[in-house]
C-alpha cells in the first residue's frame, strides 16, 4: 500500500483525537507503521485543532502531513476548514458537516467536497454526541480504504468505554452506511 | 537485545520508562506540553508501592524529587521550559550536593511562556547550564518514540552513575505523537539498572564526598544510619560548608571532572546512512537531533532518490557534546547542514568542535516542524 495521509479538524473539545489514536493503532496492528499527530492551540475549548493520520507498510519518520499531499480531509468547523484544507491534494476528498461549514464555489471546484451530517446523525440517529468522532472514523476509513473494516472495529471498542460499545457500533455502521451513500451519489455524478 | 512493542505516545513512554527504571517517586506541577507524563505516573506509581505528587508549584515539585532522591530512591520531575526556569534553582542544589535525580523537559515554544501547545527546540541551551556556577550537565536528547523510553532508562542508569540529575529533552511533537515504538523488555531493562554506589563501613568513617579526583560522592540514603550534611555552600568530605582554599578548589574541579574524564560512558550518536561517505565532492551531511532527525531522515530518503549523497549525524546525548566524533565528520565533509528549532543553540557547539564556521544551517522558531521537503529545498539552494 502506498503512504496513506488523512487530516481529521475542528475545534478543542469535539474529540477529533481519538479517531486519529485508532487509527493508527489499527493500522500498527494489522502489521505496518501508523502516526497520528495533534496540532491545537492554547486554548482549551474551541480552538481550531487538527489531527494528522498517516499510514504505510514502511517504516514513517516525519510524523506531520505535508501540504498538498493529503488524501483525504473531514472537517467539522468552519475556522478549522478554512485553515486546513488548503493542505488537501488537489481532487481530494473533504467531508464536511453541512450544517457548520459553507464551502466556497472554488472550493467545490478544487476539491470533491462530500456533505454528511455528521454531528446530526451522532445527535438524532445514535443519540450521543461524543460518537461523532467514531462516525468520522468509519467515514474516512470507507472512503481512504486503509483497514479492514471488522478490524477497525475492534480496534475502536478496545478503545472506548463499555458501558457505550453499543451507541459506537451503531455510530460505526450509520458512519460507513452514510459514506457508501454519497459514494454512489459521487459515482453517479461523474 | 530482546525487544517489545507498545503503541503510545512520546510522553506516557516517558513515564512507563521511569517506573520500568524503578523510579519510585515523582514530584512535578503539570505544565503543556508535559502533563501526561505526570497524569500517566500518577496512576502508574502508586501502583507499584510508589508516590506522586502534584506540588503547588514547579519549584515544589522539583524540591520534593531531590528530597526522594536524598533519601536513596529513583526520583523522576517532568516540566516545560518556564517549568526549568523556575526548578533551575533546585537543579543547581542537586549539581552541588550530588544527588541524582530526572528531568524530563518536554520543550515548547520559549522564552517565558512563549508557545504553549507548539514545538520548539529551544531549551538546548538552557538544558546545558539551567543553573549557575561550574558543573557539566548530562543531557540526553529523544529523536523518536522508542527514545522517549530509552533514553529516560539510560538518564536513571547515568544519575546513579555520577551522581547528579540527568535531563531528558523531548518536544511536543514526540510528547503527543502516538504510534509504534519498539522498546526493551522489562527483563532487559531490570537486567541494566546499577544501583548508586553505597558505603557499608564504620558510619564514623564515612566520607560521602570524600571520593578520588574524577569520582561521584557516595551518598548513603538519609534514615539509614550514617549521618552526613547537604549543603549548596561548598563543603568539605562530610558535606559541611568550608572555605579552605583547597577543598573548595578540588571539589569544583572534581564535579567537572567525574564528567568530562568519563564521556564514553554518555555520549551516544546515530550515523543514518553515512556508511558510503568517503569524503568526495557533493557529500552532504546533516546535523539535526530530536524530532527534527525525522524531519531530516525523511529528506535523506528524498534526497538519496534523486541522487544527492546525504545522510544524518544525530547526537543522542547532547551535552557533554559528542566533540570528538562530531567535529572529525564535520570536518571531513564540505557541505555540512545543521537544522535546529531554535536560532543556532546547537550549531555553536558543531562549530566549536569542528573548527569550522562556514556551516549553513535552517532554523524555524515560530512553533511549527520543520518539514522534509524544507531541508530538501535547503539543500539544493546551498550546495
Amino acid at each position: 500500500m502506498a503512504r496513506t495521509i488523512m487530516r481529521f479538524t475542528g475545534v478543542g473539545g469535539q474529540g477529533v483525537l481519538l479517531a486519529g489514536e485508532i487509527f493508527a493503532e489499527a493500522k500498527i496492528t494489522a502489521g505496518g507503521y501508523g502516526l497520528k499527530t495533534a496540532t491545537y492551540t492554547s486554548q482549551v475549548r474551541g480552538g481550531p485543532t487538527v489531527v494528522d493520520i498517516t499510514l504505510d507498510d514502511e517504516e514513517i519518520f516525519y510524523p506531520y502531513a505535508n501540504d498538498g499531499e493529503i488524501d483525504f480531509m473531514l472537517s467539522v468547523a468552519q475556522v478549522s476548514f478554512d485553515l486546513f484544507k488548503n493542505g488537501v491534494s488537489g481532487g481530494g476528498t473533504i467531508v464536511i458537516d453541512p450544517s457548520l461549514i459553507k464551502p466556497s464555489q472554488a472550493d467545490r471546484d478544487k476539491w470533491n467536497i462530500v456533505e454528511i451530517p455528521i454531528i446530526t446523525i451522532a445527535k438524532e440517529e445514535v443519540g450521543l454526541v461524543l460518537t461523532q468522532s467514531v462516525i468520522a472514523l468509519s467515514i474516512a476509513n470507507t472512503f481512504v480504504d486503509a483497514i479492514e473494516p471488522e478490524h477497525l472495529k475492534s480496534v475502536m471498542l478496545s478503545k472506548v468505554p463499555k458501558k457505550v460499545h453499543e451507541a459506537n457500533l451503531k455510530a460505526f455502521d450509520l458512519g460507513t452506511k452514510y459514506a457508501k451513500e454519497a459514494m454512489e451519489k459521487l459515482a453517479q455524478h461523474a | 537485545m530482546e525487544l517489545r512493542e507498545i503503541i503510545s505516545t512520546g510522553n506516557d513512554l516517558a513515564a512507563i520508562a521511569a517506573v520500568d527504571a524503578g523510579c519510585e517517586f515523582f514530584g512535578g506541577y503539570p505544565i503543556t506540553p508535559s502533563s501526561e507524563i505526570m497524569h500517566t505516573i500518577s496512576d502508574l506509581l502508586p501502583e507499584m508501592g510508589g508516590a506522586a505528587i502534584q506540588m503547588e508549584d514547579e519549584i515544589a515539585g522539583i524540591a520534593a524529587a531531590v528530597g526522594a532522591a536524598m533519601s536513596g530512591v529513583r526520583s523522576l520531575t517532568a516540566t516545560s521550559g518556564p517549568g526549568v526556569s523556575l526548578k533551575a534553582e533546585n537543579l543547581g542544589l542537586a549539581q552541588m550536593t550530588e544527588v541524582p535525580l530526572v528531568l524530563v523537559n518536554v520543550m515548547r515554544g520559549g522564552p517565558s511562556t512563549g508557545l504553549p501547545t507548539r514545538v520548539s527546540q529551544g531549551d538546548v541551551r538552557q538544558a546545558r547550564n539551567p543553573s549557575h556556577g561550574d558543573y557539566r550537565s548530562i543531557t540526553l536528547c529523544a529523536g523518536n518514540l522508542a527514545e522517549c523510553y530509552t533514553e529516560v532508562v539510560r538518564a536513571f542508569n547515568l544519575a546513579d552513575r555520577f551522581m547528579q540529575p540527568v535531563i531528558v529533552l523531548t518536544d511536543e511533537t514526540i510528547g503527543h505523537m502516538h504510534g509504534k515504538a519498539m522498546i526493551p523488555t522489562l527483563e532487559e531493562v531490570k537486567k541494566g539498572i546499577v544501583p548508586r554506589k553505597s558505603f557499608d563501613g564504620a558510619p564514623e568513617d564515612y566520607r560521602p564526598y570524600g571520593v578520588g579526583a574524577d569520582e561521584a560522592a557516595v551518598l548513603n540514603p538519609m534514615f539509614k544510619g550514617y549521618r552526613y550534611h547537604f549543603t549548596g555552600l561548598h563543603h568539605d568530605a562530610k558535606g559541611f560548608p568550608t572555605e579552605e582554599i583547597e577543598t573548595c578548589r578540588k571539589l569544583i574541579q572534581r564535579l567537572e571532572d567525574k564528567v568530562m574524564m568519563h564521556t564514553d560512558e554518555i555520549e551516544l550518536n546515530e550515523e543514518f546512512m553515512l556508511d558510503d561517505f568517503d569524503g568526495s565532492e557533493g557529500e552532504v551531511l546533516i546535523v539535526a537531533y530530536g524530532s527534527v532527525s525525522l524531519a531530516a531522515k525523511e529528506a535523506i530518503r528524498h534526497l538519496r532518490a534523486e541522487g544527492i549523497k546525504a545522510g544524518l549525524f544525530r547526537p543522542i546525548t547532547l551535552w557533554p557534546s559528542p566533540a570528538k566524533r562530531m567535529g572529525e565528520l564535520v570536518k571531513a565533509t564540505k557541505n555540512v547542514l545543521c537544522v535546529e528549532l531554535n536560532i543556532r543553540q546547537y550549531t555553536e557547539e558543531v562549530e566549536r568542535v569542528s573548527g569550522r564556521l562556514d556551516l549553513e544551517g535552517l532554523y524555524k522558531v515560530n512553533g511549527r516542524a520543520i518539514s522534509p521537503y524544507e531541508i530538501v529545498n535547503k539543500v539544493k539552494e546551498v550546495f
